[in-house]
């Protein structure tokens, strides 16, 4: 075990956490196949994906609570486990700070004893302990809880304390896990707001889990979006919802429509398709042969009633209208295929033209 | 349209009746007998306290009363620290071997501890086969097993398995997640151990702690083996030596020292029952994520804590049993003997010769299995009776734990009392009938408990459906529930099986021509000094209950703590 440590700590600007190749099977079965992924230091960056898509085994993986089977993942020159050369830094050696999903508080501590112990583990005075864990208990705004057991707390005081335990003895990277998920739905949109401010305010690199889209925008400066154990796409919130690079990125963020369509002629960057009838233009999104079929993705909020005259739209009947408060939602048909698409008012016609720029339309090879 | 008037319910009553009849009745007859001056079948007899003040002023009952206490204090003092330190080791770490480890920390408490402590004196005793070896080396024997300390360590490490398996029970339902925040945090395998999981399984620690103060107060047949030749007595053998002690049948004062054990046990599972009943809330987080968990590592240290385990193994279990089974095929043993003289199959000859001995192994084979049979089903009612019965349940739960605090000798010679004193029951004394009964009513907390938890797993909403349905609560009963829990049922009986073949106190009171069994003919002989086919008789019991456990284990039969 000894070799793992010939890294050196280094305090500033280099401990970039790099993920390489990683692989991990748990009993036989593979949950990482080749992951690669950086984080720089003070990027918020979320590992989003499906149910089964690897993301909470790739975040154990980097705190060591699972064991790879080939790859690397090193945080700056400090290697925590590389395949080839059999190194594995177990997880108290790697000095990281981990919120779990349950948040994992010690039901038989105090918040603060279980603020401070990753402080007396090494082996700070209790005077310094003291100082730290209370001035961090009163920025996240636990002041006075310090003598509470955590079966006494709120949810959203759990997930503060398991926030100031992870934060306590200063850690390189905060691990977070679903840190939202066990908190009812209202306090959920102020803690995602809340929890990015604080993460920000730490300056502090973070990796978090979350299988809700809304969060992972909200969130992080970047979001690594994960598909059956690998990545399939990094980028900041809007490069993965403008520019999704695969069908699967471009249909896993915010529930787009997607309809067949049968590629007619390309033109440069854009190509031009026929959906049951009706000509559309479209942004190329790979290497898409006429005569084929191809799939769009048409997101809901881009479609618009067509004004008379204008060009690249579609027509059908409305088949259902919804009140959701806020707006409505309808489905149009057009031919097989039904469109979903909002508007803030209620419409009369029963017939309707559906207008899209074809800059928001994405088509990729069936 | 005809509605159901609320009436009383009679079978629950009856059930209440019976219980606390069987339970009840033993205690009231060792009570009344206790207040006599003579047998309560004698017919000058008068009330008095008399047999207490000859208790508390024999300084042979005070000094047993002492030993006992040693002898629980020893067992804590052993028995605890150890079979946390495995328990932790086999269902957390990653000790080599585990597996074969977790069976074999499970045998002794399916073999009886008169045959451990036998086994103690073939191994380890002097001229046994142990001690020679290392005299052969050393000169002398650096240690003895005849003396109360030993006897302590004796006792200590053959009931390491009972904290071993609660404790390892316990520790497998602590949320993992509150270990993995601890290795995060910084702390390492023995630090995470250390602040998170035995902290958290406290209440397991300390109802395995008084587990042990009360079976110290109720072993009986390791001190009788290994103490009473060097006249170290503890409660239970000078229970079973007062007849010689006082030169007459002191039946009161058997009545007085046996109501005083059962208090002493009693005052402990209350204690018991207040310290985890007063703990619970903040222990044992149980985690709900089915992720998978690596197991701690112990890195080199794991073959220096698996040679631990394999060296208290072979000293408390293998050296002990193979001493016993090695023993029952010599003729004699000592040194200089050459081993193809001696061995013979002559003790299992006379065995199976001696019209008592053979009756004592196929009445324990039927003992274990209709008996078995019959307690479960008187069981199963019981435990439908507590989950059902509201206020009338309570009452049941409380009469069906009551047999904990009376030891198993106690239990045999206050039934045996019943038979005498209630006429139309004494034509039964002298068959299988009494000692089955007396078995069920010493077994019952141990299989109610095996079966209310079956009861628990298969849940009420089966039968309901049944209701709903239309059936009848019998026939909803029969349909639904019945069928879900044969899995249940099944293990209880092989645990039952296995426990009514190891039972040997229990039957040393209630021992007729005709109703022997292999432990309390073991307890008998144990005084004419047949080595021989006390040997014999222990390994035959060690290959039943071994058969049955291998074939138990097989089934994924999971066994269950006292």
């Amino acid at each position: 075990m000894q070799p793992a440590l010939v890294g050196t700590r280094s305090s500033n600007g280099e401990s970039t956490l790099r993920v390489e190749a990683l692989e991990v099977r748990l009993g036989g079965h593979p949950v990482l196949q080749g992951a690669d992924l950086a984080v720089v230091p003070g990027e918020v960056v979320a590992l989003l994906g499906p149910s089964g898509s690897g993301k909470t085994t790739l975040l154990r993986a980097v705190a060591g609570l699972v064991r790879p089977n080939g790859g690397r993942i090193l945080l700056g020159t400090e290697v925590f486990f590389d395949g080839e050369r059999g190194l594995f830094l177990p997880p108290e050696r790697r000095s990281l700070g981990l919120v779990f999903q349950s948040y994992a508080l010690w039901p038989h501590r105090t918040v603060y004893e279980n603020v401070a112990y990753g402080l007396r583990l090494r082996r700070v005075p209790e005077k310094e302990v003291r100082e730290r864990v209370l001035s961090l208990l009163d920025r996240l705004g636990l002041t006075g809880l310090e003598r509470r057991y955590p079966g006494a707390l709120s949810g959203g005081q759990q997930q503060r304390v398991s926030l100031a335990r992870a934060l306590a003895y200063d850690p390189k990277l905060l691990l977070l896990d679903e840190p939202l998920s066990n908190l009812d739905a209202k306090l959920r949109d102020q803690a995602r707001v809340w929890l990015r401010e604080t993460l920000k305010a730490t300056g502090k690199a973070a990796l978090f889990v979350t299988h809700d889209q809304v969060e992972a925008m909200a969130i992080a400066d970047r979001i690594a979006l994960l598909n059956e154990g690998r990545i399939e796409q990094v980028g900041t919130p809007e490069e993965l919802y403008r520019n999704p690079r695969t069908f699967f990125v471009a249909d896993f963020l915010g529930n787009p429509n997607v309809v067949d369509a049968l590629v007619v002629a390309l033109e440069g960057e854009l190509v031009r398709l026929e959906l049951a009838g009706f000509p559309l233009r479209a942004r190329a999104m790979g290497s898409l042969t006429p005569g084929r079929l191809g799939k769009l993705v048409l997101r809901p909020e881009a479609l618009r009633v067509a004004e008379p005259g204008e060009v690249n739209a579609v027509e059908g009947e409305l088949t259902h209208s919804l009140y959701l408060g806020s707006h409505y939602e309808h489905w149009l048909r057009v031919g097989e295929a039904r469109l979903r698409f909002l508007s803030p008012r209620p419409l009369g016609e029963k017939r309707l033209r559906l207008a899209v720029d074809p800059e928001s339309v994405l088509a990729y090879p069936a | 349209m005809r509605l159901h008037r609320l009436s009383l319910p009679w079978p629950l009553i009856l059930l209440v009746g019976v219980v606390g009849a069987m339970v009840l009745s033993p205690i009231g007859i060792l009570a009344y007998q206790s207040l006599l001056t003579a047998p309560f079948f004698a017919p000058v007899k008068q009330l008095s306290l008399e047999a207490y003040r000859y208790l508390l002023q024999d300084p042979y009952f005070l000094e047993a009363l002492r030993n006992s206490f040693v002898l629980g204090l020893g067992m804590v003092l052993i028995a605890v620290p150890l079979g946390s330190l495995f328990a932790f080791l086999v269902t957390k770490t990653d000790l080599p071997l585990a597996r074969l480890f977790e069976l074999l920390l499970l045998a002794p408490i399916f073999i009886s501890a008169i045959i451990l402590g036998i086994g103690f004196i073939v191994a380890f005793g002097p001229s046994g086969l142990i001690a020679s070896w290392v005299e052969g080396f050393l000169g002398r024997v650096p240690w003895t097993v005849y003396t109360l300390p030993a006897i302590a360590v004796i006792a200590g490490l053959t009931h390491v398995p009972y904290v071993y398996l609660y404790v390892a029970s316990t520790i497998q339902n602590v949320d993992a997640s509150l270990e993995e925040a601890a290795r995060v945090a910084g702390a390492r395998p023995y630090q995470v151990a250390l602040f998170v999981t035995f902290p958290l399984v406290r209440p397991a620690l300390i109802y395995s702690g008084i587990l042990m103060l009360l079976l110290g107060f109720e072993l009986f047949g390791l001190p009788l083996v290994l103490g009473d030749a060097k006249g170290i007595l503890v409660v239970t053998t000078y229970l079973y030596r007062l007849t010689a002690i006082t030169g007459t049948t002191a039946y009161h004062l058997m009545a007085a020292l046996s109501l005083a054990i059962v208090f002493i046990a009693f005052g402990l599972v209350l204690l018991q029952r207040y310290l985890v009943g007063r703990m619970e809330g903040r222990y044992v987080a149980i985690g709900a994520r089915g992720y998978r968990t690596e197991r701690l590592p112990l890195g080199g240290l794991r073959y220096f804590w698996a040679l631990l385990l394999g060296i208290y193994l072979l000293v408390a279990v293998i050296l002990p049993v193979l001493g016993v089974v090695f023993r029952s095929l010599v003729v004699s043993w000592g040194p200089g003997i050459d081993l193809r003289e001696v061995l013979t199959l002559s003790h299992y000859a006379a065995v199976f010769q001696l019209p008592n001995l053979s009756r004592a192994v196929t009445n324990t084979l039927m003992v274990a299995a209709l008996g078995g049979i019959a307690a479960l089903v008187f069981y199963l009612f019981i435990a439908v009776g507590i989950q059902r019965g509201r206020s009338w349940g309570r009452v049941l739960d409380y009469l069906a734990g009551l047999p904990r605090a009376v030891p198993g000798l106690i239990m045999g010679l206050a039934f045996l009392w019943i038979f005498l004193f209630v006429k139309p029951l004494a034509p039964w004394r002298n068959t299988l009938l009494a000692l089955i009964l007396a078995y069920t009513v010493v077994w019952m907390p141990y299989g109610v408990r095996l079966l209310t938890a079956a009861l628990l797993q298969v849940g009420r909403e089966v039968e309901e459906a049944a209701r709903i349905a239309g059936a009848s609560a019998v026939r909803a009963f029969v349909d639904g529930t019945l069928p879900l829990l044969k899995g249940g049922l099944l293990t209880a009986w092989f645990l039952l099986f296995i426990q009514f073949v190891r039972e040997y106190s229990t039957g040393v009171y209630l021992m007729t021509a005709g109703t022997e069994v292999i432990g309390a003919q073991i307890v008998a002989l144990w005084g004419t000094g047949a080595v021989d086919v006390i040997a014999a008789l222990a390994t035959l019991q060690v290959v039943v209950v071994s058969l049955v456990f291998l074939l138990a284990n097989r089934l994924g039969v999971r066994p269950q703590g006292l």
